[in-house]
């Protein structure tokens, strides 16, 4: 009798852990703003949208009649109008200038205003070569098969006179690989000045011959690049072995009459491309 | 012998006792009847009988008779008769206890005087003291998974010397974990919560992958815990993963796993023992806030030479051990290394390897000398000839001296080295990177028995800790990187314990001060920040700079710890015990699990020492002759000063890594059931513990979860582990183990945002989400093959082969969750599983 009792202990052990369903709390959805004003003769844009419950699929809302301004320290303010999808554009083509200090404000329809801190424009250094080598692996679909995988290379001046932050982004035949553990993060912590150049082997990037490479370098400020390497973190690491601990990632946007966060970063940018097909 | 000679100075007086055989107490009952004035104290004298062959009349003749036949010390003062037994004579005999076989020391073995009802144990060298009236006592020493060993000694030297050396059983019984080591002792210790795991043993619990492993066997005892299968360290009483003191030979280990987390760096065939302190911490370690596990390497074989192997799964292991000098000293050397690539990234490969190393000298019965060592490595590589390699190194040097008859000494010099190392050639701005903690440690521990009820352990320590959280040299004169050294860190870190062990019938009682410091030294660079604002880069208002040995700041600690035992029955007992402790290292990580790269950190001006209180009120029960040991024992732990990590904290690199830390207070409190078998063929245990972990961060610039109470990542509010072992023939044993915990905490989504095209979760507050339930069976089969002749004697070479089984029905339990995006654009939750289906292995192990 005993016996049997263990067997149904062990028995209900069993039962009662089976893996439940995930269950994810329903929260206030909070404003959410994306952009980053450039240096090159552009439009610009803003995207403002709205956050959602984790599980909820049926697509982004967005936020269609806000009123949508970048404002310098120079005194400028332009204004951005809605087009479509919460997608808010200058109505010419506007850059910003090196040196000065731009920041964002956003007026809600329900009064509330949002202001991000300011961000200086900086001014990228060239990206004058751009090169490309590769290494060898088996086919996934033939092992028999070794194939050339190619990655890019390029090198660029590093100003030494001050701490500098670079994103990478990189283009397959036009096409921006946008994943977030694409976003490519540099900073010159390591290398600060030194001449003539650093180089960047973006070995997780995988071209193939013929494949054209584009290569966009932007200089960003110390704030946007502490948000994208958290945005990064956050949604490339989560689930490893070793990963980060989940928290929220701080932008620099902030309501003035209100205490409720606002999610994402609106920043600056100082661009520079270059391009190159891979012949053999 | 001590005869009585003083009797003669009485007058004569007539009594009269007739021929016969008559106890102590009922002579003395006659005399007093006959009017004798007697001065005699009950219960000092012992229960001596006597024959007495012919009739007295003369009271001196039947003294000198009485004193001719015991030691009593009979003498005439004032007008009455004093009578005393010499039981404060204060002789002793003292010495090691050891193998029979190998010669190695025995720690922990009781050695009790039966007459007496008077024991101790050998203490963490092997020694014993007891201490004896002169006569003849009749000595038993045991120890588990020896042959109990009974003589008869004579003592009648001040200076008596006598080592002990106990023959393993041939049949030895399966002492997979040991909680005592003889009858009761578990019901008598001072030290509630200790744990001791034996690797000696004939069968054998299942491991993951087959091999042996003294970490992976503690999780299966109560309190003890690991974040799954490859996370590194172990939680100890909800405690984290750098809050345990792990000493191999005295000597510090940083990183006690190989693989990241997959499996321990203590190669089975150089160890033998690991004993955890979970509860009480004994004043004479300190240190670290949860627990101590003390690792003991295997001494050499003072007789003969042997090679011992295996080879399994994970590694090949061989052993050689001998004599240098027979019976005088001996070595061993071990050496392991892994054979396959066990991780699946196919753009990597990684490998471990282990060196050990013991030599020991008995220069004479007073004077043993120890040298021991470990190395060992992991290295990862990958396609893009990027190289990382860590591991600790270890040297200790140990003596061990007797002073006179009661005092014991030993004196420790010792090094321990963590590294880590990554070389990047590649890129133009190619460079070698490395991170590395250095202690140089001298330290002496000393005892003295007064009595065998009474006994000190005194001694202090220091610890110079020398820390490089980072540094960065170009690869070759082609790099375009800067060298870029982070700024070197140097504390001494230093004790000074005093503690007294009382040991009487019903209560036992040991109770002492440890008095910690940490003194930060220069060369540094101490930032000061804004007070009243944030600790960040910005709010840093001045930098003092402090040239060498120069005292930039420090700390002391007062910890004082008690445990106090009452004794109802020889069977069961009461156990209290209060501990504090300070930690002025600290592991800086912002992962779940901690990783290779995570740099230490000394407490300074920024970071406050962690103190913990830790209470536990337990109770303790053995029946059926020993053959069931069980306790209950709760525990309650507060903790101040913990360091935590800002939500986004960069500590790579990080040169003032105090800006992205904060502080926190932590309560761990549960209550643990434990019950073991200890004999016949189905031997094992059963243990529940019930406990919370919760951690508080209410800074006020950065609160962690509105400062409230949140579950930390060692929370588990059950955890059942269930062992057993059973032998089916003498050579051939099954056994089963299984393990059941309450999901842990983790953050969930409370939404989620599109920022650039990407799917960004929104994490709020940590930990309020709650992983499903862990568990796994294990199974394993250990097969020894034939070990007797033909003609009945013994095989020199000895092997046996173990089949493992684990996860037996292929359970997927949940590490964590991933939260991402599908082929359709859909936000998705994926479970994440580290081993997700059975894992059957092998191995074979040989000695000769």
């Amino acid at each position: 009798m005993n016996r049997y009792y263990f067997y149904i202990v062990i028995l209900s052990l069993f039962w009662s852990c089976q893996d439940s369903n995930l269950e994810l709390d329903e929260q206030d959805q909070q404003v959410v703003i994306e952009g980053w004003l450039s240096d090159l003769d552009a439009i610009q844009f803003v995207k403002i949208s709205q956050s959602q419950n984790f599980l909820d699929n049926s697509g982004t809302i967005h936020i269609e009649n806000a009123s949508v301004k970048i404002r310098s320290s120079n005194g400028i303010t332009v204004d951005l109008i809605h087009t479509e999808n919460g997608l808010y554009r200058t109505e010419s083509v506007y850059s910003g200038s090196e040196g000065i200090n731009y920041f964002l404000e956003v007026r809600l329809a329900d009064g509330r205003i949002i202001q991000s801190s300011p961000q200086k424009m900086t001014n990228a250094p060239p990206l004058d070569t751009i090169s490309y080598d590769y290494y060898e692996r088996e086919s996934a679909t033939n092992e028999n098969i070794i194939e050339q995988v190619f990655y890019p290379i390029t090198q660029i001046n590093d100003n030494g006179e001050e701490q500098n932050y670079y994103r990478f982004k990189i283009y397959k035949n036009d096409t921006l690989f946008k994943d977030s553990e694409h976003i490519l993060l540099i900073n010159d912590q390591f290398f600060n000045g030194n001449s003539p150049f650093i180089e960047n082997e973006f070995t997780s990037f995988e071209f193939f011959e013929g494949d054209s490479i584009g290569l966009e370098l932007q200089e960003i400020t110390e704030t946007g690049y502490n948000y994208l390497r958290n945005l990064k973190t956050q949604t490339t690491s989560l689930g490893s072995t070793s990963f980060i601990t989940p928290g929220p990632i701080n932008g620099n946007l902030f309501f003035l009459n209100s205490s409720d966060k606002v999610l994402g970063f609106w920043g600056t940018r100082s661009i520079k491309t270059n391009g190159i097909k891979i012949i053999q | 012998m001590v005869i009585s000679s003083t009797i003669g100075h009485a007058q004569s007086t007539s009594i009269h006792v007739e021929p016969g055989n008559y106890s102590l107490n009922q002579i003395l009952k006659i005399l007093k009847k006959e009017g004798i004035q007697l001065a005699y104290s009950s219960d000092r004298l012992p229960d001596l009988t006597f024959t007495l062959s012919e009739e007295y009349k003369d009271i001196n003749k039947l003294f000198e008779q009485l004193s001719k036949e015991s030691d009593l010390q009979i003498t005439f003062r004032g007008s009455q008769y004093l009578i005393t037994y010499p039981t404060g004579q204060n002789l002793s005999i003292r010495g090691a206890i050891s193998d029979a076989t190998s010669g190695e020391v025995l720690i922990g073995a009781a050695v009790y005087a039966i007459n007496l009802e008077s024991g101790v144990t050998s203490n963490n060298y092997g020694y014993y003291s007891l201490q004896l009236p002169e006569g003849k006592h009749v000595l038993r020493t045991n120890y588990i998974g020896y042959e109990t060993r009974i003589d008869t000694i004579v003592i009648s030297d001040r200076n008596q010397v006598r080592n002990l050396a106990l023959s393993p059983k041939t049949e030895v019984l399966n002492e997979v974990v040991v909680s005592a080591y003889e009858p009761d002792l578990n019901i008598e210790s001072t030290i509630p919560g200790v744990n001791t795991i034996n690797l000696n043993t004939r069968g054998q619990i299942p491991y993951f992958l087959g091999e042996v492993d003294v970490l992976q066997g503690a999780t299966l005892l109560p309190g003890i815990n690991t974040l799954g299968e490859d996370a590194n360290g172990l939680s100890v009483r909800g405690g984290s993963v750098d809050q345990n003191l792990i000493l191999l030979d005295e000597s510090t280990i940083y990183n006690p796993n190989h693989l990241y987390g997959l499996i321990s760096i203590f190669n089975p065939e150089a160890v033998n023992k690991i004993e955890i302190m979970k509860g009480f911490i004994p004043p004479s370690y300190g240190g670290r806030t949860s627990s101590v596990m003390t690792i003991h390497q295997k001494e050499g074989d003072y007789d003969s030479y042997h090679i011992t192997g295996g080879i399994g799964i994970v590694s090949a292991r061989l052993i050689a051990e001998g004599p240098i000098k027979k019976d005088v000293s001996s070595f061993i050397v071990s050496a392991r290394q892994s054979l396959f690539d066990l991780t699946l990234d196919a753009n990597s490969t990684n490998y471990f390897q282990d060196f050990n190393a013991k030599t020991n000298w008995k220069i004479n019965p007073k004077n043993t000398f120890y040298l021991s060592g470990y190395i060992g490595n992991d290295r990862s590589s990958n396609v893009f000839d990027t190289d990382r390699i860590w591991g600790n190194r270890n040297l200790s040097m140990r003596w061990n001296h007797l002073f006179g008859q009661r005092v014991f000494a030993n004196f420790s010099a010792i090094y321990s080295q963590y590294d880590y190392k990554i070389t990047q050639p590649r890129e133009a701005a190619s460079f070698i990177g490395q991170s590395n903690i250095i202690d140089y440690t001298l330290k002496s521990d000393w005892g003295f028995v007064l009595n065998n009820h009474n006994e000190f352990n005194f001694g202090g320590s220091t610890s110079l800790h020398r820390l490089i959280p980072g540094s960065r040299v170009p690869y070759d004169e082609n790099s375009s990187a800067d060298t870029v050294i982070l700024n070197k860190e140097y504390g001494l870190e230093q004790a000074l314990y005093l503690s007294h062990k009382a040991n009487y019938n019903k209560v036992k009682l040991e109770y002492g001060l440890r008095v910690s410091s940490l003194f930060n030294v220069g060369p540094a660079d101490v930032y000061i920040y804004d007070e009243g604002n944030p600790r960040t880069d910005e709010n840093i208002i001045d930098t003092v700079s402090y040239a060498p040995y120069k005292l930039a700041h420090s700390y002391y600690g007062f910890e004082p710890r008690a445990s106090f035992v009452y004794q109802w029955a020889k069977n069961l007992s009461t156990k209290m015990s209060f501990t504090r402790t300070y930690q002025y290292l600290h592991l800086i990580s912002n992962t779940v699990t901690p990783t290779p790269t995570d740099i230490w950190k000394l407490s300074d001006q920024n970071i406050l020492p962690t103190e913990s209180n830790h209470y536990s009120l337990g109770l303790f029960y053995n029946f059926d002759d020993n053959n069931y040991e069980t306790f209950v024992d709760g525990y309650y732990k507060t903790m101040t000063n913990l360091v935590e990590y800002k939500n986004g904290a960069d500590l790579l690199f990080n040169e003032n890594p105090e800006t992205e830390l904060v502080s926190g207070e932590g309560r761990n409190y549960g209550v643990e059931f434990f019950l073991k078998k200890n004999k016949g063929k189905l031997t094992g245990w059963t243990s529940y513990t019930l406990s919370r972990s919760e951690l508080r961060v209410d800074d006020p610039f950065e609160s962690i979860n509105n400062g409230q109470y949140f579950p930390s990542n060692f929370d588990r509010k059950h955890d059942i582990s269930v062992v057993g072992v059973y032998e089916l023939t003498k050579r051939l044993y099954t056994s089963i183990s299984f393990n059941y915990n309450s999901g842990r905490p983790y953050t969930r989504p409370i939404g989620k945002y599109t920022y650039e095209d990407i799917q960004v979760p929104r994490f709020e507050e940590r930990n309020q989400g709650r992983l499903p339930a862990y568990h796994r069976m294990d199974l394993s089969i250990k097969w020894h093959t034939k070990n007797i002749k033909p003609d009945g004697t013994p095989k020199r070479f000895n092997d046996y082969w173990t089949v493992n089984i684990y996860n037996v029905y292929g359970k997927k339990n949940v590490y964590s969750y991933v939260f991402e995006e599908n082929e359709a654009g859909e936000t998705e939750v994926t479970p994440y599983t580290v081993i997700d289906t059975i894992v059957p292995s092998l191995s074979y192990h040989f000695k000769f």
